[in-house]
């Protein structure tokens, strides 16, 4: 039987036991938040999902890894960004002041990566923007914004070359007038007049019409050699299946940017005989041999199929392409803490200046390849592809180097201060 | 080829301004009988024209595409009448509160699709597949025939309404509670069966829209009815609220106008400039083309 | 209205970055939104003028600001620069419509929202298109300090300082003979004319006067944002998005049209339910606004 007294010192003990306990683990294990500004709804919400997704692995890994500095990591999504520059810039700052992210990976729109640049330097944040436009290393980066993978003048850069030489140098242009699509035109249009080409731009609204057909109908055949489209991937889906009601896909080569078509399925007639330049193949096979197992762990650890389809569903195409962005921004933050030993957000300055240089090798962290991050733009640079669609799936016709893609930046961002 | 291409071009394009023409016809006609009966200015109309995109879209599996565009508004316009019955069953509302009314149900219906959509697939947006593939060459372009399709299924359905209206006793009923509330009841019209049964009509005109624009425009959403009531309110307006001869012709002139503006102006404006011109038609003549 | 209530809110308010800061992004969406529906309140509440295109307005206000900060103007002069913008918009629309009745008035409105909204989509070189625009707010001097809307509480007390002024217009014209010609055109516009009040031009002032609260609301919305996107000018644009901003109308309706703090209420009330469903059912907000909004319509009468 149990006295009162022994109860007593029975449960004092274990209290004391519990809050010595709780009080030594809270001393050493004081997790780094990587925050995600996450879009639930809206044009990118499968995009927001996957990254995600990514993210969660990604930072599995770290944690199987021994976390950063001995320190587990945790993700803090933020509330739902909505595709809307200012509602996902809200949720950054809120990211930040009410959930303490130490870093932010950010969203897939390149809208809101642009309103939010500005707030990731107030608030002393390194922001990882997931969008491609160009302007977001350019004219609206900042010291504490960095690119985890390619923009889009990277990818026309590397691809140029090849595109005049193999389809053509008569361009028609159909884009999305937001950042964008606007982005791929005129970064185009200059190379296509530099090369002694033509090119035709034909603006589309954002939102797009309803009926793509007078569209279509803008274009003229008799002048174009390839048929270049810049829209966000449900309106890409769209504008192709109204360019197959005209059989352009048989007439002229349709060229693009894999983010447009990043969530779709490859095996539509409308697909067919397309080209893409991508950051990453879709297919397991299409992988180069020296990085076949990495990009094996790497599917396995996020759920995707050799296929490019998710594991759990698979009808549902995972944007793989855009995918590894989010992946490697979280190990740019582990090798660059670890680099400086980073305890809180005080050193975050010299992580940034561990970051700015950086090279990466090839590893299941850094699966693309070997990389390296220009100090400069704060621009990593990777290897591009071209694909294409054949008999229903994505086959990489020619790989092309990270130097392919460099070209001059105009901004300097290691002569800013914190 | 120059001439010729230009010839081409400008076929298509007129043919496709006729198509949707027809389709905006049935919109704003719809709203416009609405109007004429119940007095109230129908802002869930899109959210109709969405239903029946939406319905016709969850059918096509086991009805085929046939059967869902059959179907799809008969739902919609059999819901239009019990809406119809529970709001204004009882006793007649004021304009303003018909109006407040109908955004409710705007809301209401909307948010109802979300929710279904979100739970049965797991995504917003879905893409419509055309139930045929029969590209019609001309000269060197193609018009897709599923298109005309629509256009003998629209003018027919606007041919057999304008008959049912201007020759049958219904018609006649209806327009006698369009024209004289009061008086109508007298003479033992059931008014409000009439207005129900219009409301009901004109929801089924929306949908119909709808379920036919789901190939042409390739893509459902529980959104795609938003810009569409703006539009459809704007043509059935300037037609003259209650007119409906004036909302098939300002249908045209806005399908026209929107349809030459993307092909031979510029697309960035081509849907401004349209409504702008319909705009002025209002600035010159307030109370719409066949209004009184 | 109990005096100590209402002191003892003001308080609350006041000290609110110091009593729970977490609440703050909270209190500076029901400023705004509370301005902009006490706006509508003034056109339909007290002047009976149902208008379904404020969000010109909000969206002329919040340009005209960021079109001064983008030309180097200071931070009040862009603020005046939204309210001129708005208030010149107001005008010329109000001209137009105000001469329908009832029913065309709202057309009018609800169409002239639209076009303005397609124009500023076309013109994305002006206004951004979708993508917006963003800029950097200056800094907000005032006689011995100088804040940045980086902060949160300067935004917040902007917020509310604007508010009540907004308030505090609101309150004084309905209290004036002005007020009684809005009440009397509400309530009577033929018998008004009869008395011998130009309701053209009170028609018109209440358009005006209303159309100026809003740009305000938008104004400040775009300097604490420092951001606007052509979407503002979208009517109904807000009912395109999972979790919608407090529409002016429905807040008006629930908080009391025709009463001063009505639309504060109405637009506290949405809020919160916002809050709430976020957290529990996402897609029930819309839902219960819409239920809402017919209940409400049935059971109350027109103001």
């Amino acid at each position: 039987m149990l006295t009162r007294r022994e109860f007593l010192r029975t449960t004092t003990a274990a209290a004391m036991t519990f809050w010595l306990f709780g009080n030594i683990s809270r001393g050493q294990a004081q997790p780094i938040r990587i925050g995600h500004q996450l879009d639930r709804t809206g044009a990118v919400a499968l995009f927001g999902k996957w990254h995600n997704r990514a993210l969660e692995a990604a930072i599995k890994l770290v944690n199987d890894q021994r976390g950063i500095n001995g320190r587990p990591v945790e993700l803090v999504n933020s509330d739902d960004a909505q595709t809307k520059p200012d509602v996902g810039k809200d949720a950054f700052e809120k990211l930040v002041t009410q959930k303490r992210a130490d870093f932010v990976i950010g969203s897939v729109f390149s809208g809101t990566n642009i309103a939010t640049a500005p707030i990731a330097k107030s608030l002393k944040t390194v922001y990882f923007p997931q969008g491609i436009a160009t302007e977001i290393t350019e004219k609206f980066g900042n010291r504490y914004v960095f690119k985890s993978y390619h923009t889009v003048r990277a990818a026309i850069e590397a691809a140029h070359a090849w595109a005049f030489a193999n389809l053509g140098k008569r361009f028609t242009i159909v884009h999305s007038v937001i950042d964008f699509g606007r982005s791929q035109a005129e970064e185009w249009a200059e190379k296509i007049r530099a090369a002694g080409g033509s090119v035709q731009l034909i603006p589309v609204p954002f939102p797009a019409p309803s009926d793509l057909f007078p569209i279509i109908q803008r274009i003229d055949l008799s002048k174009t050699d390839v048929l270049y489209h810049a829209f966000t991937a449900v309106e890409t889906a769209r504008f192709l299946q109204a360019a197959f009601d005209q059989n352009l896909q048989s007439r002229v080569k349709v060229l693009g940017l894999i983010e447009g078509i990043d969530i779709l399925s490859t095996a539509e007639p409308w697909l067919e005989g397309t080209y893409f330049i991508s950051g990453y193949p879709r297919r397991a096979d299409q992988v180069p041999e020296e990085l076949r197992d990495f990009d094996r762990e790497y599917r396995r650890r996020v759920g995707i199929s050799a296929e490019g389809f998710s594991l759990e569903n698979p009808k549902e195409v995972v944007p793989i392409a855009d995918l590894f962005g989010s992946w490697q921004a979280v190990f740019l933050i582990k090798q660059a803490a670890e680099l400086v030993n980073w305890r809180g957000k005080a050193d975050t300055p010299a992580l940034i200046q561990a970051l700015e240089g950086l090279t990466m090798p090839p590893s299941v962290n850094f699966p693309q390849g070997a990389q390296f991050l220009r100090a400069q733009d704060h621009l990593v640079f990777h290897d591009h592809y071209v694909e294409r669609v054949e008999n229903g799936r994505l086959t990489v016709l020619a790989r092309l180097p990270r130097e392919q893609s460099l070209y001059k930046t105009s901004v300097d961002y290691t002569k800013e201060e914190f | 080829m120059g001439v010729r291409v230009n010839m081409d071009l400008w076929l298509v394009t007129l043919l496709n301004a006729l198509v949707w023409g027809l389709l905006w016809a049935l919109l704003a006609l719809g709203l416009s009988l609405i109007y004429g009966t119940l007095r109230a200015l129908n802002l869930a109309h899109g959210a109709f024209y969405m239903l029946g995109a939406l319905l016709s879209w969850a059918l096509t599996p086991t009805l085929s595409f046939w059967g869902a565009i059959l179907a799809a508004p008969a739902i919609v316009g059999l819901m239009g009448v019990g809406l119809a019955r529970l709001l204004w069953g009882k006793r007649e509302h004021d304009s303003l509160t018909a109006l407040l009314l109908t955004f409710g149900i705007m809301l209401i219906l909307q948010q109802l699709a979300t929710i279904f959509l979100q739970t049965t697939t797991g995504s917003l947006r879905h893409s419509v597949v055309s139930p045929l593939r029969w590209p019609i060459p001309v000269g060197d372009r193609f018009y897709e025939g599923y298109r005309l399709i629509v256009a003998a299924i629209a003018g027919g359905v606007l041919a057999g309404f304008w008959g049912l209206w201007s020759r049958t006793r219904w018609g006649c009923a209806l327009r006698a509670v369009c024209d004289n509330r009061a008086l109508a009841r007298v003479v033992g019209i059931p008014v409000l069966w009439a207005q129900a049964g219009a409301f009901g009509v004109g929801a089924a005109l929306a949908a119909l829209a709808g379920a036919l624009v789901g190939p042409i425009t390739r893509e459902v959403s529980p959104t795609m009815g938003v810009e569409v009531v703006l539009v459809s309110v704007l043509i059935a307006v300037a037609g003259g609220l209650g007119s409906l001869g004036g909302a098939f012709a300002v249908a045209f002139f806005y399908s026209f106008a929107e349809n030459l503006l993307t092909a031979f102006a510029d697309p960035m404006l081509a849907r401004a400039g349209a409504l702008l011109a319909i705009g002025l038609i209002l600035l010159i003549r307030p109370q719409g083309v066949g209004g009184e | 209205m109990k005096r100590w209530a209402v002191i003892a809110a003001l308080l609350a308010a006041g000290l609110l970055p110091w009593l729970w800061d977490r609440a703050l992004l909270w209190g500076i969406d029901l400023f705004i939104w509370g301005l902009m529906a006490l706006s509508l309140n003034l056109l339909y509440g007290y002047t009976g003028l149902l208008s379904l295109g404020q969000g010109v307005y909000f969206a002329l206000g919040a340009y005209g600001a960021a079109w001064a900060v983008i030309y180097n103007i200071n931070f009040w002069g862009a603020l005046g620069a939204g309210l001129l913008c708005a208030c010149v918009g107001a005008l010329l629309v109000g001209w137009v419509s105000v001469r329908a009745s009832g029913y065309g008035f709202v057309v009018v409105t609800l169409v002239t929202a639209f076009i303005c909204y397609l124009l500023a989509l076309s013109a994305d070189s002006l206004t951004g298109g979708e993508d917006g625009m963003s800029f950097t707010s200056p800094a907000l001097t005032v006689p011995g300090l100088v804040l940045s809307v980086r902060d949160l509480p300067v935004r917040y007390y902007f917020a509310m300082g604007a508010f009540l002024v907004g308030l505090g217009v609101v309150s004084r014209v309905a209290k004036s003979p002005l007020g009684l010609a809005f009440r009397a055109v509400r309530d009577d516009e033929i018998a008004a004319a009869f008395v011998g009040y130009n309701t053209f031009a009170i028609k018109l002032f209440s358009f005006v006067l209303s159309g100026v609260l809003a740009g305000l609301a938008g104004a400040i919305w775009a300097l604490s944002k420092e951001f606007v996107r052509a979407g503002l000018f979208q009517p109904f644009g807000a009912f395109l998005s999972a979790q919608p901003d407090p529409d002016p109308l429905i807040a008006v309706l629930l908080g009391g049209a025709g009463r001063l703090l009505g639309p504060l209420v109405g637009a506290g009330i949405l809020l919160g339910l916002r809050e709430f469903f976020v957290g529990v059912w996402p897609q029930g907000y819309a839902l219960a606004m819409g239920g809402a909004l017919i209940v409400l319509v049935r059971v109350l009468r027109r103001p």
